[in-house]
């Protein structure tokens, strides 16, 4: 089953920061797009692939939906081809999609961006300025390359200090991560191991998981993987998966129909029953004991862990 | 009656029991509702062996109004890293869990250990009185403030902290007078 799709046509494409660019995209022939939670991402088809970008325009009865796009050299190329649109060309998107929604009882919001994971953290400072919700925000990047600094903060002057080194970010963030008063919730994005940094330091804080939610992106190349074999037992095939190939890609080509959203391990739509077999799982969206389980898998990101798996399709 | 996992019933709402401590937590306040040592002899114990510091109060002679007041009021002064400790009879921890949820704090954030369940908070439906009353669930009791003969439902209100209580016949075909049937 394939989700309905959007036709969006890029009007505007401005330089946020190096290797970032701001496409603004409306609809052909100026139609109202679909509103969106704050957070929401769209997944834009790039010649030939999916790749997701956070939303970061007005929420609410749209004309246009903006994303900032990193330009990725090592990727899989979605970025660099996005790099390379012109103003007036058509994309292909699914409607947008929430996976990272602002928490609708939080008395105050610990807005924590690195990289260009401050895109979903300005989706959200706009809604908390908009409701009035307090807010602080740190930002962490590489000197000269902070995008929309200075929209942050507009949106919430006195509220957002863009820190472009690393040991003054850890103790902006340790600062801040021991004082917010009950009822903060902390959001995360930005490279695994700068959120894995922030939650680690926020759990030792005493934060309970319930207050810290964070946008796991792809935006590190997961590895290429080792080749492994896939026996279906419904169907009664059995190939192998080169390296570089997902299973997903793998079960297209054998002509599945695999619904699928992300295809980086975070929406859950691919989701496959495992017969037998251990799973390198590599998505966000299970939980610890369902990966330890082993009875499903998604087959976008996640590969075998020894030479077979087996899996009911 | 579905089993317990399937309602809004605590477990801890039914039988006593505690919860264990949550050795991340920065700080703590361990508010105990039950008159004795208990708790200072055994969470007291733990919290200071896990190096949590920690305020002990004592509302075991405090109204339910009161005892909403005071949590509210430690919680509001409170940062991300607290943990609120109840300790006690069953219808002031759930007082006092009311209000902690009331004031922002999450489940993992509330800490229980019950004492007493055999008396509960019921709230009756029909004059919104809420009355403490010695019974369990699916029993008939009488609503203290109105006379009402309530059932206790198996639904413990987050935002009451009470049992939900309602007249047990109030379809039952009352035969009166003329309209007795021959």
């Amino acid at each position: 089953m394939s989700a309905p799709t959007l036709e969006l046509e890029i009007a505007d494409i401005t330089e946020s920061a190096p290797e970032v660019s701001t496409l603004t995209l409306k609809h052909p022939e100026g139609r109202v797009l679909p509103s969106f939670t704050p957070g929401s991402h769209l997944v834009l088809e790039c010649s030939g692939k999916a790749n997701a970008y956070s939303l970061i325009s007005d929420p609410v009865m749209p004309t246009s939906y903006q994303i900032s796009v990193l330009r990725i050299h090592e990727g899989s190329g979605g970025s660099r081809w996005l790099h390379e649109r012109q103003p007036g060309e058509r994309l292909t998107a699914r409607p947008p999609r929430s996976a990272f929604a602002p928490q609708l009882k939080a008395r105050k919001q610990l807005l924590i961006a690195g990289g260009i994971g401050v895109t979903p953290i300005f989706s959200h400072l706009r809604a908390a300025a908009a409701w009035g919700i307090p807010v602080e925000v740190l930002y962490a990047h590489r000197p000269g390359h902070g995008a929309h600094c200075d929209e942050l903060k507009t949106l919430a002057p006195g509220r957002v200090r863009c820190l472009d080194s690393r040991a003054e970010f850890a103790a902006a963030f340790a600062e801040a991560v021991i004082r917010q008063p009950i009822g903060t919730h902390l959001y995360c994005c930005g490279p695994e191991p700068f959120m894995d940094i922030v939650v680690g330091t926020a759990r030792g804080a005493g934060w309970p998981p319930g207050r810290i939610h964070t946008e796991r992106f792809g935006i590190d190349a997961l590895d290429p993987g080792d080749p492994f074999e896939v026996v279906l037992t419904e169907s009664n095939q059995k190939f192998t998966v080169p390296s570089g190939i997902s299973l997903l890609e793998a079960l297209e080509k054998k002509g599945f129909d695999i619904p699928n959203l992300c295809r980086q391990g975070v929406c859950g739509e691919c989701v496959l029953p495992v017969r037998t077999g251990a799973v390198l799982h590599r998505d966000h969206f299970l939980t610890e004991e369902e990966k330890e389980s082993d009875e499903q898998m998604m087959c976008c990101v996640s590969r075998a862990r020894e030479e077979e798996l087996e899996i009911a399709l | 009656m579905p089993t317990l996992e399937q309602t809004s019933v605590p477990a801890w709402a039914v039988a006593t029991a505690g919860m264990p401590l949550d050795r991340v937590a920065a700080r703590a306040a361990l508010v105990t509702f039950a008159s004795d040592q208990e708790p200072r002899r055994t969470w007291g114990q733990e919290l200071d062996h896990a190096g949590i510091p920690y305020d002990l109060i004592d509302l075991s002679e405090a109204s339910k109004a009161d005892i909403r007041q005071a949590v509210g009021l430690l919680i509001d002064s409170a940062s991300v890293g607290f943990r609120l400790m109840l300790h006690g009879p069953l219808a002031p921890v759930l007082a006092a869990r009311a209000a902690a949820l009331e004031h922002s704090l999450l489940d993992e954030e509330i800490i229980v250990c019950t004492t007493e369940v055999s008396e509960i908070p019921l709230y009756c439906v029909h004059c919104t009185g809420e009355s403490v009353v010695r019974a369990a669930i699916d029993d008939v009791v009488t609503c203290l403030h109105c006379g009402t003969d309530l059932l206790v439902y198996y639904h413990v209100s987050r935002r009451q902290g009470s049992f939900l209580g309602f007249k047990h016949d109030a379809e039952a075909y009352e035969l009166t007078g003329a309209g007795e049937a021959a």
